[in-house]
């Protein structure tokens, strides 16, 4: 097994009286597709939020190749390679869809402050953001407010943002979320081209595309890690089966995908 | 291009107001329309932070005081030969536009700067209201200086020496004004649509997302409310200069509440919408002044209509009847 | 500093305080369930001022023109509510800061129209028009008292209602789930307009209290407006807790500053500049206080669910 490139150790946060993440470890080796499935209020985004830097845990580290990143802002951490795509789509609705991912290139390029320069004219920041949207298939709506995208679209977009920044590890919250057929089939076939040359963390609802995805998954219940595996052992995995209430026993017998969002 | 065909109109009706004053034998109208400048352009300076950055400032006129002081503390110690500071090296005064007036911008930005990192930490109405706050607490800091004339105010005897030309003639005076104007304006024009500008808009739009992408927000933000502070200073400077009178009520927040009203009426985040709004609102004290000595009874509702009904003020009702 | 003074002082930044919670209470309240920024919650302060002290003034009873004061208050915050505000809850802040000064300016300039531009004076109930002796050596004002006193007792009418009643219920609900409310029939504009009344009200309580302490003025709201924000900014905005505490706070460092600087720097400063920089520190402090409270707690002393 070759050395993780994400490191999770021991993580710990609750609100309260609630245990958000309890003692979470996990690793990320380079290239490899990690999903993290659990019923609803597992703490699946708590978690995201923790490695993304936009939660402070309350105890633990996380490793970015082996340096201690647990105390970096959020941006610092999208800088040094760590992407993150939003459960509900976060974009910019008043620029256009280059002009979003232009901003990702930017980010990247850690040079924004110019005065006088239009950005819109600049080859250094539309060649790249042209090429992330034509990897996601956007590249004909470049032109158009971010805002009248449709919502399979705004989650490509989403993805085209994240891909522009080049990172090395992608955190994945619930892509194919409200996504219909054909998007999500798209959106797989996106994921699975990066595969190889990214590292994804997938938090995923839908078994579908987790099962096309996933080398190995993770499965957390409230807070805390209780299986993990290749794929086929944690669909036989007891423990699993009782997190989910028994509401998909028949189904994964069958070994047919379950959505298990509820 | 609605727009560019504006902004032309704007400085081309700005550039000719000289000659009403001429038509109509009433040399006033050149001063009130150097405050319809000079109100312009700490409007659009607002405009950068309200209008772009979505930053809601409340305590704009402490730029707009600092600059005025910074311009007049210097012009009166230029006066009567007297030094600023003895200590721990000696600082006199200063006649000359081309020294006070960098230094009031400067002051200008340099004060933002100090004030936003702690600002910056705050958000939506807390921002509101520590902006106010910080205003508030400038205003108390003139009026308790009794050597610059406290609560009355500090008195100039004659407005800058600027190479080769008489500030003291109004009409020169308002056209240097309308070109400091038209510099900012293009800076600011620049800038929003430079690699700045597009961080301060990203984060008015989404904050979270922005430091996803790996952008250190406070740092960008920073930059532009200094840019806007040292804007505001410079109309604060030539404030002073039109008056030849500095006070606290300058700082007032009765200051800082005309200036966004200035931007909303005139319609924020297009620059140009600022310089329309300045001109209503000047014009409208003027007119409305000349009937009724309550005219801000009149004023008031004008306001609540144009909040309630005007989503995007004068500019945008403009650029909606020419594209018809 | 002899000892009477300072326990003089302190009541005497109780008594402020107790004024600033007064308006604090409503604003917070506003902002808390309706997350409207109010500028104009000053003019109802001024409006219980003018009423009470022309009431007072005509009919010769302190009572009749607080009750005026009230009233009036509150009436015309219920018709400001209905005819402008409720348009402006789901808007921009920078919408709401527009309107609410647009208002400032028509009340202005209303009051200064019917009143005219003079201030007014009011003298304190006879009743209360002498000192209390509450230590031997320190007679101290009992309409100034009387004031601390209505504002515990508002302060535990508040707890009570916002504890203990239906209305309550219902206002410590809507600040958190507004749609739940609505979806359970109550009438929510109905308890908006009652909320922006009762904030109205205790508003124009204080402006009428005040009118005996200091001379009642156009201008007066934005003043106590000021320091109102000032107030609740510390305390956490929609926190009546807060409210209390932020008001207390602000009202006691804001009286002994204006004391206990000019004392300080009087020892070894000359007496002239002693003054100067005391007036001028004494002026920043409570926006120096603010400062302080948000670099360290962002949100204010207590951040209210959902603020």
């Amino acid at each position: 097994m070759t050395a993780a490139l994400l490191s999770v150790r021991g993580l710990c946060k609750s609100f309260g009286a609630v245990v958000a993440s309890e003692a979470v470890t996990l690793d990320l080796t380079a290239g490899e597709c990690l999903a993290l499935i659990g019923p609803n209020g597992a703490g699946k985004s708590t978690l995201l939020a923790q490695l993304a830097g936009a939660l402070a845990p309350d105890a633990g580290q996380v490793l970015f190749e082996d340096r201690d990143i647990s105390r970096l802002p959020a941006h610092a951490r999208a800088l040094a390679g760590l992407g993150r795509t939003f459960q509900t789509s976060s974009i910019f609705p008043e620029f256009t869809v280059l002009q979003n991912v232009m901003l990702s290139v930017q980010a990247q390029s850690r040079r924004s402050f110019g005065l006088w320069r239009p950005a819109g004219g600049d080859v250094r920041l539309t060649a790249p953001a042209r090429a992330a949207l034509e990897a996601v298939g956007l590249d004909q709506r470049a032109g158009l407010p971010a805002a009248e995208l449709a919502h399979g679209e705004q989650r490509q977009l989403e993805l085209a943002m994240t891909l522009a920044a080049e990172p090395r590890v992608l955190l994945l919250d619930e892509p194919m979320a409200g996504m219909a057929g054909a998007d999500s089939q798209r959106m797989i076939e996106v994921l699975r081209g990066l595969k190889g040359r990214v590292a994804l963390l997938l938090v995923e609802h839908d078994m579908d595309a987790v099962f096309a995805l996933a080398d190995r998954i993770a499965v957390m219940s409230l807070g805390r890690v209780i299986a993990e595996g290749p794929p086929a052992a944690v669909r036989d995995d007891p423990a699993v089966r009782e997190a989910y209430l028994g509401e998909s026993e028949d189904q994964t017998g069958e070994g047919e995908a379950t959505d298990a969002a509820s | 291009m609605t727009r560019v065909l504006l902004i032309a109109a704007a400085f081309g009706l700005l550039a000719l107001s000289p000659l009403a004053a001429w038509l109509f034998d009433d040399p006033f109208l050149v001063t009130l329309f150097t405050r319809v400048v000079i109100l312009a352009l700490a409007a659009v300076a607002l405009d950068l932070v309200l209008g772009y950055g979505g930053l809601v400032s409340l305590g704009h006129a402490a730029f707009l005081g600092i600059g005025a002081y910074t311009a007049g503390i210097l012009a009166s110690h230029a006066f009567d030969g007297s030094a600023f500071m003895t200590w721990p090296f000696e600082i006199g005064g200063s006649a000359q536009a081309l020294v006070t007036w960098p230094l009031a911008m400067l002051t200008g930005g340099l004060l933002a700067a100090v004030l936003a990192p702690i600002c910056l930490r705050t958000a939506g109405v807390h921002f509101i209201m520590i902006t106010l706050a910080f205003a508030q607490m400038l205003y108390y800091f003139f009026i308790s200086l009794p050597r610059y004339g406290g609560e009355d105010g500090l008195v100039l005897f004659a407005r800058a020496e600027f190479p080769g030309l008489d500030l003291g003639d109004d009409v020169t005076f308002f056209y240097l004004c309308l070109i400091l104007l038209g510099g900012y304006f293009l800076l600011a024009r620049r800038l929003v649509a430079a690699r700045l500008g597009m961080v301060l808009r990203g984060a008015k739009q989404n904050p979270g997302r922005m430091a996803a992408l790996g952008f250190p927000l406070r740092r960008y933000q920073l930059a532009v409310y200094a840019i806007s502070g040292a804007g505001t200073a410079l109309a604060g400077a030539l404030q002073a200069e039109l008056d030849l009178f500095v006070s606290p009520t300058l700082l007032s927040w009765h200051q800082s509440g005309e200036l966004v009203v200035i931007v909303l009426l005139g319609g924020m985040g297009t620059l140009i919408g600022p310089v329309f709004g300045a001109a209503a609102l000047v014009l409208l004290e003027e007119v409305l002044g000349r009937f009724t000595e309550h005219w801000m009874f009149v004023l008031g509702p004008i306001l609540v209509l144009v909040a309630l009904f005007s989503r995007r003020g004068l500019l945008g009702w403009l650029e909606a009847r020419l594209s018809r | 500093m002899p000892a009477l003074l300072f326990v003089e002082q302190v009541l005497n930044g109780l008594q402020f305080g107790v004024m600033l919670f007064l308006m604090a209470a409503g604003l917070t309240l506003v902002f808390g369930i309706m997350r409207l920024i109010n500028l104009a919650h000053g003019s109802f302060y001024m409006v219980g001022a003018y009423l009470c002290a022309l009431a007072a003034g005509a009919s010769g009873s302190f009572l009749l023109g607080l009750l005026a004061g009230l009233a009036g208050a509150a009436l015309v915050g219920a018709a400001v509510e209905f005819l402008v505000i409720r348009r402006l809850y789901d808007r921009d802040h920078l919408d709401q800061v527009l309107a609410t000064f647009g208002l400032i300016l028509f009340f202005n300039e209303l009051v200064k129209i019917l009143f005219g531009p003079r201030p007014l004076l009011l003298d304190p109930p006879a009743l209360l028009s002498g000192a209390v002796e509450l230590l031997p050596g320190l007679p101290y004002p009992a309409y100034r008292l009387a004031i601390i006193g209505v504002g515990i007792a508002v302060a535990l009418g508040l707890y009570l209602l916002i504890r203990h009643s239906r209305l309550g219920m219902i206002i410590r609900a809507g600040a958190t789930h507004r749609e739940i409310v609505a979806a359970l029939g109550v009438n929510i504009r109905l308890v908006y307009t009652l909320v922006f009344g009762l904030g109205a009200l205790l508003a124009g309580l204080a402006g009428a209290m005040i009118g005996p302490l200091l001379s009642v003025q156009i201008g007066m709201g934005e003043e106590i407006l000021i320091l109102t924000f000032v107030v609740i900014v510390i305390g956490g905005i929609g926190s009546i807790k807060g409210a209390l505490v932020g008001a207390l706070l602000v009202g006691v460092t804001d009286t002994l500053a204006r004391v206990l600087l000019p004392l300080a720097f009087g020892a070894f400063l000359e007496p002239s500049a002693a003054a100067g920089v005391a007036a001028s520190l004494a002026s920043m402090m409570i926006y120096i206080v603010m400062a302080l409270v948000l670099v360290w707690r962002p949100h204010g002393l207590f951040p209210a669910e959902g603020a």
